[in-house]
């Protein structure tokens, strides 16, 4: 028996707005308590809502990057529910005619392929506040700082067919959300949060399986693990006879397993009804063309560039799109230099190591583009050797120089036949144990007499010139014997 | 002088304050002294607090002397009901649930009188959370009516139309979601104006129905009601339902009578044409009272006198207007009041009940509210619940738009519309408490001007055999205040002077 | 058009958070069962053809510029409060997750 597995995702994801959806209390994380709030957002009596212009605006661009229709007329909802981090016993959603719907994103796996993942529907709403539960004793600590901050909600069809389609939705979508500014895609810090939606069914069957949820997942790890758990889990039950319990569960990272949430058997009736404070939210066209007009570069858009005009290969394009700042900068550098593919490795495995070590972002990296161009293409023409490119850009990272003066400090390679010859003579006369192994038939000692050359030359010397001289001294003398 | 003071309209009280002729402090004091004496026989107020309140009109004084700019209301005393928020000063709705609540902002509103220059003197009794035609369900004590030792003085804002009756404020502030503001200036004799929703900001008035709510004026006579209600319209940022609507100067247009013969036209100089609603009167949905049936005759004859063409209408989707106001009114409700969980703000959970969240909010809200508000949470809950949304929630948003419709094609035939404000003359205390359904159709006249979000107003038309207040309500289409005041304002002018009811005439010595 | 009995309202009672006692129930529950009666009434019109009305004002929502305003300060929004700690309001332990 084999099985299909069958995942929708439900994303929150809190917009990079100054201020709250209803209010103008500040939205910034990691303030004292409590610092951050007003009487609207406390749910005080008499207290109104009054939407932010930019939620919206930023909503709206999320949709068209996905692809979504915008509704001209959409209408805010109360969702009605007790719990100490929601103030007003109610959230403000939007529940029927969300602000968009229909819309696509392409999640592209590692081997370059793109799978296609339909989004259902994209909808506003505001955050609740944050429970702090204390080890022991009978209370709870409640901060309203986060109560009110916008939300988009992205919902997926279940389209998705395994855990690792999952994760590469998720990291393209948070990538998205990023490149227009409109989420800061921070899991830890709980701006971009998963839930997951889960069933498997027999491969020739045609109705769904049961589906569990999946919920606050905050990190693409666990994403897929608690996936790949909970997907055995289910074929497990399936597989001994039994059936899925439609429920809640929650992943622990540190066991591996997931386990379903307590208390809540009783679904919940949140009383939907339309949100009298607010009337319709309504975009026109002149509006929705206006915000389209202003859409930054998408990933897509980065991994086109790199593919296609720069002719990169799946795994370079994959490496260097992660991050919106480090594909702009790579593509800088891939359009100064002429060694396209040699740029590319030196931005994969130098630069971004300088960035992994020192923990900072491409933002705070201190060599520009350009030399970064002109170091790769001195490699190319065999003006430095590698170990010296390697010196060069040390010096220009930790010295902050430009190119041309740590090339000036280095040296460029000597590649100057005479000089090198009369050095490569000189290390054979005085080496004829190892002349003795060449003539033997070690031929791989080659390298040792190179070594030897580079030490006299203080690392500046061709290597491959030095291989060739060698090589053809080396071979002569054998000749003669 | 201190007694007499408390006799005079605001718009005396604000010139002679101007004029030098008395001060804001002396006024203040005066109806102070007047609570302060004689509250404790009417209960219209849950609040006082005389330091602030002399020390505002000290403030008044002072800015006098120092001669700034006077504002509308310069030293002119405001009762609040206290469904409105005012900082500094415990708000409770009525309720048990907010007890001591001390409100860190003020409303709109109350911003605005106080930018005016006015007073505010106290915070006035409610039926709880306006839940009431009668202020019985005020969680902390009876407010009686002025008229009548035995009567109610109507509700939900029975303490603000007490105030007034009995001299202790010429101005208040009372909020109508299905007739509070009308429905108790009737039975008190006084006037009250429920604006077109949208008209004044709800920011800080607490929240009954969302979509119903209005903060409306009250006071002894039509002018001085035109002033306050200048005072607090307009639009505020701070509430999205606001409506962007230029305010008219209510009190400048109010004796306009274009029209060569001075009789009573419109500004394109045809007379006014009034349509009373048959559906409201005679028959009065469930039959008036004849001392009512009565008075309106007269008063729709003295329409007539002043120039008025006064002639039979209908609303055909009346009777559906009680039903479905209590379906939308207590759904809205029922979510408004969640909030009320004793987490951030009234009186601790009792002690019982303080490790389990669940039975906190369960006991906390039993404890604090009372039958009323617990049957409207009730109620609003169903209406809302899955299976029953469809079939009444969105029903009676439906219904609303009918009711919405036969106002809208009445207004294209009729300039007002005029009926009587409330079925009866007065209830006594205690007849309907135990009767909720007997209750709500004490507002089957005034409930549907709130449904078709339209202003209306009831103004002193006479008075029962039993010497209780009778009112007459007008009601004008959306924004035409101005039009329903002049009306009114005339009706009034053309009447015997202001009635103050008797035994509360004593000189305070 | 339901049946507003006992069972019902002890439900709708729980959902909305309020604890009723027997007695409350017994009383509540006629009262309540009138007045759904009376609101059945609404069921009498054919309106399928009429739009609901959702939204009084009839206008579209107007919009708040994204610009910090003024926060209450922490003593003041906590200041209602009855019980509080460390600038967070306190409140019996919550068990499951929302």
């Amino acid at each position: 028996m084999s099985y299909r597995t069958v995942i929708g995702l439900e994303v929150h994801a809190q917009l990079s707005t100054a201020t709250k959806a209803f209010c103008s209390c500040s939205t910034r994380f990691g303030d004292l308590p409590n610092r951050n709030t007003c009487p609207v957002c406390l749910g005080m009596p008499g207290a109104l809502p009054v939407l932010n212009r930019n939620a919206v605006e930023l909503a709206v661009r999320v949709a068209f990057a996905l692809g979504c229709e915008v509704r001209k007329t959409s209408i805010f909802a109360r969702k009605n529910y007790f719990y100490p981090d929601l103030p007003k016993g109610y959230q403000i959603t939007q529940y029927d005619q969300p602000l968009a719907e229909n819309g696509r994103l392409s999640a592209p796996l590692p081997d370059g392929s793109e799978v296609p993942v339909r989004i259902r529907r994209i909808h506003m709403e505001e955050d609740a506040g944050k429970n702090i539960h204390l080890p022991g004793g009978n209370e709870s600590l409640v901060d309203f700082n986060r109560c009110g901050v916008p939300l988009v909600e992205i919902v997926t069809e279940p389209d998705i067919s395994s855990p690792q389609v999952a994760a590469a939705y998720l990291k393209e979508l948070r990538n998205v959300l990023r490149c227009l500014g409109a989420c800061d895609g921070n899991m830890e810090q709980g701006s971009f949060r998963c839930d997951a939606n889960v069933s498997v069914m027999c491969e020739d069957a045609t109705a769904l399986g049961t589906r569990t949820e999946l919920k606050n997942i905050n990190s693409f790890k666990f994403v897929q693990r608690g996936l790949e758990y909970e997907i055995q889990r289910q074929i497990g039950i399936l597989e001994a006879g039994g059936s899925v319990v439609q429920e809640t569960r929650l992943f622990d990272p540190r066991s591996g397993i997931t386990h379903s949430m307590r208390g809540k058997e009783e679904s919940h009736d949140y009383r939907y009804f339309p949100e009298p404070d607010l009337p319709p939210l309504v975009l026109d066209d002149a509006w929705q063309d206006a915000v389209r007009e202003r859409r930054p570069v998408l990933p897509a858009d980065y991994r086109k560039r790199l593919r296609d005009e720069l002719g990169l290969p799946p795994y370079d394009v994959d490496v260097l799109s992660a991050d919106k700042d480090v594909a702009e900068y790579s593509i800088a550098v891939l359009s100064h230099a002429r060694d396209r593919k040699g740029a590319s490795n030196w931005l994969m495995t130098e630069v971004l190591a300088v960035l992994n070590d020192r923990r900072i972002a491409i933002a705070d990296f201190p060599v520009n583009a350009a030399d970064v161009a002109g170091l790769v293409d001195l490699l190319a023409s065999q003006k430095l050797s590698a170990p010296l490119a390697k010196e060069v850009f040390a010096r220009m990272w930790q010295e902050r120089r430009s190119l041309a003066e740590c090339v000036a400090s280095v040296g460029t390679q000597d590649s100057d036949e005479r000089h090198l010859l009369a050095i490569c003579r000189t290390v054979v006369e005085n080496s004829p144990v190892e002349v003795g192994k060449y003539v033997a038939g070690k031929t791989q000692i080659i390298g040792w007499f190179v070594g030897q050359a580079m030490k006299e030359t203080r690392g500046k010397g061709n290597p491959r010139i030095l291989t060739r001289m060698f090589t053809e001294l080396l071979d002569a003398g054998k000749s003669k014997q | 002088m201190t007694n007499e003071l408390t006799r005079y309209s605001a718009v005396a009280i604000r010139d002679m304050v101007a004029t030098g002729v008395v001060s804001s402090a002396e006024v203040c004091t005066a109806f102070l002294d007047r609570i302060g004496a004689m509250d404790k026989r009417l209960g219209a107020f849950l609040k006082m607090d005389p330091e602030a309140a002399l020390a505002q009109a000290r403030e008044a004084d002072a800015k006098r002397s120092r001669g700034e700019a006077l504002g509308r209301l310069h030293g002119v005393p405001v009762a609040v009901k206290d469904m409105i928020v005012t900082r500094g000063i415990e708000t409770t709705c009525g309720s048990k649930i907010l007890a001591g609540f001390i409100p860190p902002y003020d409303a709109h509103v109350v911003e605005r009188i106080k930018e005016e220059g006015g007073v505010v003197l106290g915070k006035t009794n409610l039926d709880e959370f306006a839940f009431g035609s009668s202020n019985e369900n005020s969680g902390y004590k009876r407010c009686g009516n002025p008229w009548s030792r035995h009567h109610v003085p109507g509700g939900s804002s029975g303490g603000s139309a007490a105030a007034v009756s009995a001299g202790f404020a010429p101005l208040a502030l009372g909020t109508d979601t299905g007739g509070s503001v009308r429905q108790p200036a009737s039975l008190c004799g006084v006037v009250g104006l429920k604006p077109t929703y949208g008209r004044v900001s709800r920011y800080g008035v607490v929240a009954f129905a969302s979509s119903l709510d209005q903060c409306g004026p009250m006071a002894g006579d039509v002018r001085d009601t035109a002033l306050l209600l200048s005072v607090i319209a307009g639009k505020d940022p701070r509430d999205a339902t606001s409506a962007d609507v230029l305010v008219p100067d209510y009190v400048a247009t109010l004796g306009q009578r274009p029209g060569q013969d001075g009789r009573w036209s419109m500004d394109d100089g045809r007379r006014l044409r009034i349509g009373v609603p048959k559906e409201y009167f005679p028959s009065g949905a469930k039959g008036l009272e004849p001392d009512v049936a009565s008075t309106i005759t007269k008063a729709l004859a003295r329409l007539s006198e002043l120039g008025a063409d006064v002639e039979e209408t209908s609303l055909p989707h009346s009777p559906y207007a009680i039903p479905a106001y209590y379906v939308l009114a207590v759904a809205e409700a029922s979510s408004n009041l969640a909030r009320y969980d004793s987490l951030r703000y009234g009186p601790k959970c009792p002690e019982s009940a303080r490790t389990d969240l669940e039975q906190c909010y369960m006991q906390a809200r039993a404890a604090g509210f009372g039958d009323e508000v617990k049957r409207r949470i009730i109620l609003g809950t169903f209406a809302l619940s899955a299976g029953y949304y469809d079939a009444y929630y969105v029903k009676a948003m439906k219904v609303r738009t009918l009711i919405r419709r036969d106002f809208d094609a009445a207004f294209r035939k009729f300039d007002l519309l005029a009926a009587p404000t409330s079925p009866v003359a007065g209830f006594r205390l205690g007849e309907l408490v135990d009767d909720p359904l007997t209750m709500y159709q004490m507002d089957v006249l005034t409930v549907p001007v709130n449904l078709a979000d339209v202003p209306g107003i009831s103004v002193p038309a006479g008075f029962s055999s039993a010497g209780l207040p009778i009112g007459l309500q007008l009601i004008a289409p959306r924004f035409e205040e101005a039009r329903l005041l002049r009306a009114a304002y005339a009706f009034e002018q053309a009447g015997p002077p202001r009635a103050f009811p008797p035994g509360w005439d004593e000189v305070i010595r | 058009m339901s049946d507003l009995d006992k069972e019902e309202v002890v439900r709708l009672a729980k959902l909305a958070r309020l604890a009723l006692t027997d007695a409350e129930v017994e009383r509540l529950t006629p009262q309540l069962a009138q007045v759904v009666a009376h609101i059945d009434k609404i069921n009498e019109l054919d309106t399928d053809a009429v739009p609901a009305t959702s939204h009084a004002t009839g206008e579209t929502l107007p919009l708040r510029e994204d610009r910090e305003g003024q926060s209450l300060p922490v003593q003041t929004a906590l200041e209602n409060a009855p019980a509080v700690e460390d600038g967070y309001v306190v409140v019996p332990r919550i068990l499951a997750e929302h």
